[in-house]
């Protein structure tokens, strides 16, 4: 099931309704059924993996709470971590192995083919569910005694396939907490949901129409149509993953449960350091925490803190698909945070400035320029193969400019005129800026938070101009979140 | 929680009020490019036309208007036709009477005569959710009718339900505007347009091969090439007769309320001094089923029925054909000449005159005149 579809709209007052009307001590129980319920809706056989992890990292987390042996409970943490990126590997990853590595060895010959439809998420909760044993085994966490919450936490639905990535210790406690209706809650959760389904519905399924154009025919564009394609492509991208994560977090909200924030304005950052620390967020704190700090960390060598920085992004761009077009979508991000890292140490004088009254202006060409640096990589992550990206790359200095057909021509079928449509993506982009900036210099408070804060008149303004915005101007066709392929 | 469905209440009607706002700055024909560049066209000088013909792709494209005014004038000049063709693909027969109604409204003097082609009644698809084209001239008269004519057009009882809840979605979809935005906009900065779709005659008509010539290689190539192909000639025939053996003789009609509708119709034409004329194409599919027991229920004197394949043989024969629901510019031609003898008849028999012996001639010596007529041109 879709945020951003009918059935999720029916799905989600229901959920709640019987959130509410279920009494405390059986809500784990709803909250795990209606989970596997939104998941079936995609492909019901495939419940059967979170069910298995489910399964096996229930048995490992108390069969390492009942022994202090250090070996017996590492044995049981190695036998979760291999079977969740083992179930990973042969879902996500094997045929990419198979043909992208093993084949161009010529070691093995007519290697069979797996045709396995990729389980919607297997990325989210394989890595949640290892996070819950890593966390046993270093005895951050207690491991859950009772099958059901374990079964919830690993399940619940608002974060099941595309996250945040929680932690046990963080969420089962909130998720076993009782919490009665609330107004406050209800309310900051439903703006939040609204917010989430303009940035996803509004802008991101929009702006696909244009990055579409030009991605999907890249030897048919050139010149500056490829960098406005790609720019749009970084917004589509976030308003989509971040509209995502806005809807789950208002969902579990509206049940009084919080989950953590996973985009802080993150293209307002002023350096490619600053943008990770707010971009996709529990990724990110999960690659450093469970593979950054046991490879060392920072504390290390600076030749090996250059190569642990480098290949941490690597492991983030593979995670998100066994292709190699994500792979240099890691491994250029790790050039620029080695790059960061070498001038921190080298040249941390070196910064740009135009005094301290321009520092309006300095802020400004930083946030360009790091946005535009997050281009670079983002045209693998949206192109086909690697192929095409370097023609893509090729094409903006040989190819003659399609600007203009981008703009003019880009709408299918001549539904609706493309001109129009760019100039309404532009105004949405606009209101989305103004707003992510107004968020991001008080404090990268979130939107619920701002809104509830203002005067009775500014909130109605708000809930009308977006509940309009959202009605007319979402794009109706069927369209999944980027990230679901994750 | 009673504090907040209040709340969500008032913001529902809020933004309903805005929607309808909006709706109202827009004229009646703005979900639906192809209608609206034709209504664009009319309303330049709308006392130039004293006819309408309204309804699906078989009026589109199979009746071209000066040529039927030249039909109609050269046998019975005091009528004096001059008409706009507003038909428009995939319209069904609710839709066509909301057009109908909306158009003589805008200009209810002028109009003398008019023309409504039966198609599709309430046919509703998941397939056809969200599409503006389909929705657009859903409103709060014409919401009721809809619901009851789809329910009686359903022979299960899951789509006794399903169909009109699909209808009664898309109202609300129209009524909030829903995923119709972009449409607004683009109405407002005057390129809710489709220039070429009027025809060269800027009368409306625009026959399929000339679309064609837009896209050489698109859809309708494809459709066209279908029909070069013998055997689906011989099937459309064969399934055409078929159709109507089956149902031209059925008495019962479920659309009740549409038929109503049609009856409303007849009256308020005469009510204002306006002569209608009902009309079936040739159809493929099961709609004859509601058609043929629908048009049956209406005076002969307000009808004009082209479901029987051997009345009307040219109309089947290949070199007239464009695909298998459509005629192709040769066979408009000889389409529109038989529609206007048909016509003259319907009003003589409206006004209770006698048919003038001018157009008992044989019907293919008036194709010959025209076609000549044309040439010259």
């Amino acid at each position: 099931m879709v945020f951003n579809s009918l059935h999720f709209l029916i799905f989600l007052p229901i959920a709640i309704a019987l959130y509410y009307a279920t009494p405390y001590k059986w809500r784990w129980l709803l909250l795990t059924t209606l989970s596997y319920y939104f998941y079936m809706c995609w492909k019901a056989e495939y419940a059967f993996l979170i069910a298995f992890s489910t399964t096996v990292d229930y048995v490992c987390g108390i069969q390492m709470s009942k022994t202090d042996d250090k070996r017996k409970r590492k044995k049981w943490m190695l036998i979760s971590i291999f079977m969740n990126l083992g179930q990973l590997f042969l879902f996500k990853y094997l045929n990419f192995f198979t043909f992208s590595i093993i084949e161009p060895l010529n070691i093995f010959h007519n290697l069979p083919e797996f045709k396995l439809l990729l389980p919607v998420g297997i990325s989210f909760y394989t890595f949640q569910s290892i996070s819950y044993t890593v966390d046993v085994y270093n005895g951050k966490a207690p491991a859950e005694k009772h099958f059901g919450y374990f079964a919830m936490f690993v399940s619940y639905w608002p974060q099941l396939v595309a996250g945040p990535i929680e932690r046990s210790w963080y969420m089962l406690p909130r998720l076993k907490t009782n919490h009665d209706f609330s107004y406050d809650n209800f309310r900051e959760g439903l703006i939040r949901v609204l917010w989430g389904l303009f940035k996803k519905a509004v802008i991101a399924d929009r702006l696909a129409i244009f990055v579409r154009a030009v991605y999907q025919n890249p030897d048919d564009n050139g010149g500056f149509a490829i960098i406005l394609a790609t720019w749009l492509f970084a917004i589509q991208v976030y308003c989509d993953f971040g509209g995502y994560c806005d809807i789950a977090i208002g969902c579990a909200k509206m049940m009084g449960h919080n989950l953590t924030d996973n985009f802080k304005t993150p293209y307002f950052s002023k350096s490619i350091t600053e943008f990770w620390q707010r971009w996709h967020i529990t990724l990110t704190s999960w690659v450093r925490d469970y593979l950054y700090i046991p490879m060392g960390g920072s504390r290390v060598p600076f030749g090996r803190l250059i190569f642990n920085t480098w290949f941490m992004l690597a492991v983030m761009g593979f995670w998100h698909g066994a292709n190699w077009t994500f792979i240099m979508f890691g491994v250029i991000h790790g050039f620029f945070l080695v790059v960061a890292r070498i001038r921190e140490k080298f040249y941390p004088n070196l910064k740009l400035s135009f005094g301290k009254n321009l520092q309006p202006v300095t802020n400004i060409i930083l946030m360009f320029w790091v946005f535009n640096l997050t281009c670079i990589p983002d045209i693998f992550f949206c192109s086909k193969d690697i192929g095409d990206a370097f023609t893509i790359i090729g094409n903006i200095f040989t190819h003659p400019d399609t600007t203009y057909n981008l703009i003019f021509n880009s709408a299918p079928n001549g539904a609706v005129t493309s001109s129009i449509e760019f100039v309404i993506s532009l105004f949405f982009i606009l209101i989305l800026f103004i707003i992510d900036y107004n968020l991001h210099i008080n404090n990268d408070i979130t939107i619920d938070q701002a809104i509830v804060k203002r005067p009775l008149v500014t909130r109605w303004a708000f809930y009308v101009a977006f509940t309009v915005f959202l009605a007319w101007f979402a794009v109706t066709s069927d369209s999944i979140f980027i990230y679901f392929q994750f | 929680m009673k504090k907040l469905i209040l709340k969500f209440l008032l913001l529902l009607i809020i933004v309903l009020a805005i929607s309808q706002v909006a709706i109202n700055t827009m004229p009646f024909t703005w979900g639906n490019q192809r209608l609206n560049t034709k209504f664009n066209e009319y309303s330049k000088a709308p006392e130039q036309y004293n006819a309408v013909l309204v309804g699906a792709s078989t009026t589109y494209r199979h009746i071209n208007p000066s040529q039927f005014d030249s039909a109609v004038n050269a046998i019975r000049p005091d009528l004096n036709i001059k008409s706009f063709n507003f038909g428009i693909p995939a319209n069904r027969t609710p839709q066509s009477v909301y057009t109908l109604y909306e158009l003589m409204n805008f200009k209810k003097d002028n109009i003398k005569y008019v023309v409504l082609d039966l198609s599709e009644l309430t046919k509703m698809g998941v397939e056809n959710l969200h599409k503006k084209e389909m929705i657009f001239w859903y409103n709060w008269n014409n919401i009721d009718d809809i619901l009851e004519a789809s329910y009686e057009s359903e022979k299960s009882w899951g789509n006794k339900i399903g169909v009109p809840g699909l209808h009664l979605f898309s109202f609300f979809e129209k009524i909030y505007l829903i995923g119709m935005g972009s449409s607004f906009v683009e109405q407002h900065a005057g390129k809710n347009l489709q220039p070429l779709s009027i025809g060269t005659g800027k009368n409306g008509f625009y026959s399929l091969d000339q679309e064609m010539q837009e896209d050489p290689e698109g859809d309708l190539a494809q459709r066209y090439e279908v029909l070069r192909r013998q055997d689906t000639i011989d099937y459309r025939t064969k399934r055409c007769q078929e159709l109507w053996d089956k149902y031209h003789t059925a008495e019962k009609n479920p659309n009740k309320t549409i038929e109503d509708n049609l009856k409303e119709l007849i009256k308020y034409c005469e009510a204002n001094d306006i002569k209608i004329v009902f009309m079936l194409s040739q159809r493929l599919g099961d709609r004859y089923q509601y058609l043929l027991p629908l048009i049956n229920q209406i005076p002969e004197k307000y009808q004009i029925s082209f479901a029987n394949p051997s009345e009307y043989p040219m109309l089947n024969e290949r070199e007239n054909l464009f695909d298998l629901a459509h005629l192709n510019s040769g066979g408009a031609k000889i389409f529109t000449d038989i529609f206007a003898k048909e016509f003259i008849e319907r009003i003589n028999m409206q006004e209770g005159r006698q048919t003038p012996p001018a157009i008992t001639q044989d019907t293919n010596s008036i194709i010959q005149d025209t076609l000549s007529v044309d040439a010259a041109l």
